[in-house]
């Protein structure tokens, strides 16, 4: 059994959960308002964080009424070393701590090109090629072993991706090589299959689902620009029919899921209401 | 490793359609020189070209961040060349992908991009040399905040074989003597057209005119210092920046008194500047 399993006992089940990043609560949906109103519907926050901004009312609010937090890096290239510093990984995890997070995550490949500096920020995926896969083993564990926190690699959105390998081939060489959970966002792999004109439950095959821990889920929009058709991410209340095709058939896989979150807080409530409901419904939480 | 050209390679394609073309239309070419293998190479040209240019509005919000930094050098040039199109232009440069392939910084990039368009005669109003060297300056300042060094408590006693360096933050410039009532001109006028955007659609709209004339043989001395949500400028005397200069690198107090002293600085007057600078940490004992 390797030190994953071994910790897995004590990596609490979070429920269904929503996402918010900084000062996404004043422009959407308020985590706070949602949970005090629907407590069946939603049991923990996942805030999406970067060092510029720190954190905000919202998630300190969140974070002082005891309820579960996650947090969601924004900003570290976890497929190249030189991107994880020192400062980044003190001043996440303290912020981490602050909210009293049970793990980080967030998508593994570049948020930023070059350095971190404005006008930098640029969600890319991964290269998709073993040189990659390494590095990123090698970041996700000094994350994993300098701050104590599971760190769980999400696959990202894109409309371009290069390299060799299916993208859950590439994650399931990160998790077993890191040690590691993994988040797997069924958006994300829906815009990925789509992208390289796969069904959407391609590439399952010897995909390690005993190690996803959480799952994501967000509405998308089949779209084009100068004719190019793609599925844009654009976290629109409903999601397409691949991402839930996914969802249900990773659900009954994993069985060591903990947490979903649905990537709705820039809607409004009532539109995703039914959404929420689904969601419980497939993955009931029980304390 | 090849795959973090490739990385590289795909900001540049996102950014640059002219870059699209060369490299479908010439790869060998367009790559040459580059740590790409002849799979990645191929696995590149696989993609349908019409992919890199599915966001067509990524160069404008990038461009809203440098313009909001070089926000008077910016409109300068947009005064003068009535052309978007000019500072676009920007993610077609030299500048550019040079600072994409080497992992430099875009901001920076984008400051030598105007300077050298300034240098070649592309630009010609004369405000804009300087109001560019400042906020560059000023550009420069910022990405040096988050080096982190050790400030010690000072001595009762500053010996001349003490070094001195700059806080990350802090530097100096000399400019000609009307460069902040320019920016202060342009920042007026910003002001006004930000009030009602579609005003500037009008033929009766506030329009850039008349900046202050180039007072080339006058200057104004300027030091950079850390502040709360950045970088501020504080003006200085001439004296402070003939002295101040010196500790772009570090150098014992020694060596600065005898460079000021070049520049013709008395060594006591140096040796009180120094002092003020390390007691209000601009500069550090390094």
């Amino acid at each position: 059994m390797t030190k994953f399993f071994e910790k897995l006992a004590k990596v609490p089940c979070l429920g269904v959960g929503i996402s918010g990043e900084f000062g996404s609560a004043s422009k959407g949906i308020d985590a706070c308002l949602l949970q005090e109103n629907y407590p069946e519907l939603v049991h923990f926050f996942e805030y999406g964080g970067d060092l510029e901004r720190g954190l905000d009312e919202h998630v300190r609010r969140w974070a002082m009424t005891g309820l579960p937090t996650t947090y969601h890096f924004l900003d570290v290239n976890i497929e190249e070393r030189v991107d994880l510093t020192k400062d980044w990984l003190v001043n996440t995890v303290e912020m981490a701590k602050e909210i009293n997070a049970a793990w980080v995550c967030g998508d593994a490949g570049r948020w930023h090109f070059g350095r971190r500096e404005r006008g930098h920020q640029m969600l890319m995926p991964p290269i998709l090629c073993m040189d990659s896969v390494l590095e990123s083993v090698n970041n996700i564990r000094q994350i994993q072993e300098e701050s104590g926190f599971c760190c769980l690699p999400e696959n990202p959105p894109a409309v371009i991706y290069l390299g060799e390998m299916h993208i859950l081939e590439y994650f399931a060489e990160i998790a077993e090589r890191a040690d590691c959970g993994l988040l797997l966002d069924c958006a994300h792999l829906a815009i990925f299959q789509h992208s390289r004109k796969l069904s959407p439950l391609t590439g399952f095959d010897n995909y390690p689902f005993e190690r996803v821990i959480e799952l994501h889920v967000a509405g998308g929009t089949l779209t084009e620009t100068n004719g190019y058709p793609y599925i844009d991410d654009d976290h629109s209340p409903e999601p397409i029919e691949a991402t839930w095709e996914i969802l249900e058939y990773v659900i009954s896989r994993a069985t060591n899921l903990r947490a979903i979150v649905y990537e709705c807080e820039h809607n409004i409530l009532e539109e995703c209401l039914d959404n929420f409901v689904k969601l419980n419904q497939l993955f009931p939480f029980t304390k | 490793m090849s795959y973090h050209t490739l990385q590289h390679l795909t900001v540049r394609l996102l950014f640059d359609e002219k870059f699209v073309q060369y490299v479908y239309e010439n790869p060998d070419n367009a790559l040459s020189g580059l740590d790409v293998t002849n799979q990645e190479k191929q696995q590149l040209l696989a993609i349908d070209r019409r992919a890199w240019g599915y966001d067509p509005l990524r160069r404008l919000r990038t461009m809203r961040t440098l313009v909001e930094e070089f926000k008077v050098s910016t409109t300068i040039v947009l005064a003068e060349t009535k052309k978007l199109a000019f500072l676009e232009e920007f993610f077609s440069s030299q500048a550019f992908h040079q600072s994409i392939q080497e992992r430099g910084s875009m901001g920076l990039a984008f400051a030598d991009y105007l300077s050298e368009r300034f240098r070649k005669g592309e630009l010609k109003t004369p405000q804009l040399s300087d109001v560019l060297r400042l906020e560059t300056l000023m550009a420069r300042s910022r990405r040096n905040l988050s080096q982190k060094v050790q400030i010690p408590i000072l001595p009762d006693i500053l010996r001349e074989d003490l070094k001195i360096k700059f806080v990350p933050g802090a530097d100096v410039g000399a400019f000609q003597a009307n460069t902040i009532a320019t920016i202060q001109k342009i920042e007026k006028y910003l002001f006004e057209v930000n009030l009602m955007p579609a005003m500037v659609l009008c033929d009766d709209a506030p329009r850039l005119t008349n900046l202050p004339m180039v007072e080339a043989k006058k200057k104004s001395y300027l030091l950079c210092v850390p502040a709360a949500n950045g970088v501020s400028l504080v003006n200085i005397e001439k004296a402070d920046y003939l002295v101040l200069i010196e500790a772009r690198s570090a150098l014992t107090i020694r060596q600065v008194i005898e460079r000021a002293l070049a520049s013709g600085v008395a060594k006591a007057k140096t040796q009180e500047i120094i002092a003020r600078a390390l007691e209000e940490q601009t500069l550090y004992l390094c």
